[in-house]
């Protein structure tokens, strides 16, 4: 499976990170609102994490934001916590299960931060909104949609 | 409604002086809070958790706290109960005392701690907290109850033991468990036993798991112990004349109070030192965006910020949910004393009689 566990192996995330990423099963669907929609969703599988274009079948939880969030959220302009307090980023569904996205971003932030390439790289999978996005990330995350995934935008 | 204080002893930047000072504010508003007609105070327990939680020995606080008051509550929750922690016997003669000497005024809850820094610092296996929290439930209200305990099971092999002294109310406090996601809190309504609950998620999410809670514990039929059918949830609050002002000092100390929590339960390994959060206020954008975005279908009900109408807005959502008790957090890490207090009585005053 092409997905981001191999990114995500590369981060400079602690032990207890990996444990509780481990613990996580189900779906997250990730929607990009604005100008340049696109609906996205996220596989945890016991330590495994996947980037999926459309939205998953059975989502536990949804989660909503522009692009100009995304990218203060990566920049570590804005705190996840006060996306939530503020309404920049919205959660539908399980909500503590939506929380797992922050930790994620979380991961990513600290990645761009101390290994601005891998960083890239993953960021460019949340933000690739057209096929002709300028990021290398078809390595890493699987551009179709999976079995059973309602169709999305790209 | 039932309305009630919640308190971590929450400090940032911390130094010997203002940590004792933290203490001795706390109690006055407690005091405050028991002259307004307060439900409860609840005081946790909780073990290294530097900046988020100084406090560690609830059951002194709350002895001093019951000298000091007539009638509020005293919420023990929760107590650590797997065994490295404390001995289930230790925690029914300390929770047994205080309830002695405060007239009957104990609320008990119990928990297992879900920080790898207290579970480390405690030589404790993750694996087997929810076992030993489980069994000591079961253990602690029959000592309570029988004139002679005894007891047999996975972690412990007891003789008979008289277990001294016995709480005043009959047969035993309310018994409360921490819980905040829907699994978990319905599995604490099927244990038949009140749910303190955190409150994440929108109005839809609230009300969904204060109903799966609810009818779970209608069916619940617990030997052990007494049922107690409540659902208690925990909201970031404060509460002041001035809208903006309480927007102000409110979402910064909500801010410090969420980020202070993630770092010690969703983080990386066990933080040492000052936390790496913002103890800064918002924005002026963030500030504004955060005032707005109160009331929306989307808003968390993890906020209780305003002036009082808004907070009243804001009360009637969890009400609406079936929410029997709102445990609110205003001690928070960035919120000096003097605007706690405040917004104790602002809300005692003005909030709290139109729930009655």
């Amino acid at each position: 499976m092409a997905a981001l566990t191999r990114v995500r192996g590369s981060l400079p995330t602690s032990e207890r990170e990996r444990q509780e990423l481990a613990t996580i099963t189900g779906a997250l669907d990730l929607m990009m609102t604005g100008d340049r929609p696109s609906e996205w969703h996220l596989q945890f599988d016991r330590g495994t994490l996947g980037m999926y274009r459309g939205m998953a079948r059975e989502a536990r939880a949804t989660v909503f934001m522009d692009e100009a969030t995304l990218y203060r959220l990566l920049a570590g302009e804005l705190d996840w916590t006060t996306g939530y307090l503020t309404g920049q980023v919205r959660v539908r569904g399980a909500s503590d299960f939506g929380l797992v996205l922050g930790g994620v971003l979380g991961g990513i932030a600290d990645a761009l931060s101390t290994n601005p390439t891998v960083g890239r790289v993953i960021a460019g999978l949340l933000l690739v909104t057209s096929d002709d996005a300028d990021v290398d990330a078809d390595d890493a995350v699987t551009n179709e949609p999976r079995p059973g995934a309602r169709g999305g935008r790209s | 409604m039932k309305f009630s204080l919640f308190y971590e002893m929450q400090i940032s930047r911390p130094t010997r002086q203002t940590e004792a000072q933290l203490f001795h504010e706390s109690v006055g508003q407690i005091v405050r809070a028991d002259q307004l007609g307060y439900h409860a105070v609840w005081a946790v327990e909780h073990h290294g958790l530097y900046e988020y939680a100084h406090l560690s020995a609830p059951e002194t606080l709350l002895a001093y706290v019951a000298a000091k008051t007539e009638r509020i509550r005293l919420g023990h929750g929760i107590s650590l109960t797997p065994y490295r922690y404390n001995h289930p016997i230790r925690v029914a003669e300390r929770v047994a005392t205080l309830d002695i000497l405060s007239g009957g005024r104990v609320d008990w809850g119990s928990g297992k701690s879900a920080s790898r820094t207290e579970q480390a610092a405690f030589e404790i296996d993750p694996a087997e907290l929810h076992a030993q929290w489980l069994e000591a439930l079961e253990m602690i209200p029959r000592m309570w109850r029988d004139e002679v305990f005894s007891h047999k099971g996975r972690f412990f092999d007891i003789p008979p033991t008289q277990v001294m002294p016995r709480p005043v109310q009959a047969p035993h406090p309310p018994i409360f468990a921490a819980c905040t996601r829907p699994d978990s809190t319905t599995a604490i309504g099927e244990l038949g036993i009140g749910a303190l609950n955190f409150a994440v998620g929108n109005d839809d999410f609230l009300a969904q798991k204060v109903g799966a809670y609810k009818r779970a514990v209608a069916a619940a039929n617990p030997s052990a112990y007494h049922k107690n059918d409540h659902f208690a949830s925990a909201p970031v609050s404060l509460c002041l004349s001035d809208d903006r002002r309480a927007c102000e000092y409110g979402f910064r100390g909500a801010r410090y109070f969420s980020r202070a929590l993630e770092t010690y339960y969703y983080g990386g390994d066990r933080p040492i030192g000052p936390l790496d959060i913002p103890r800064e206020f918002l924005s002026e954008r963030d500030l504004r965006a955060a005032m707005n975005f109160r009331g929306h279908d989307d808003a968390m009900e993890m906020i209780v910020i305003g002036d009082p109408a808004r907070c009243r807005e804001m009360v009637a959502r969890f009400a609406a949910a079936g929410v029997d008790e709102l445990i609110l957090m205003m001690q928070m890490g960035t919120v000096p004393d003097e605007m706690v207090m405040e917004s104790i009585v602002t809300f005692g005053e003005q909030v709290m009689p139109h729930f009655a």
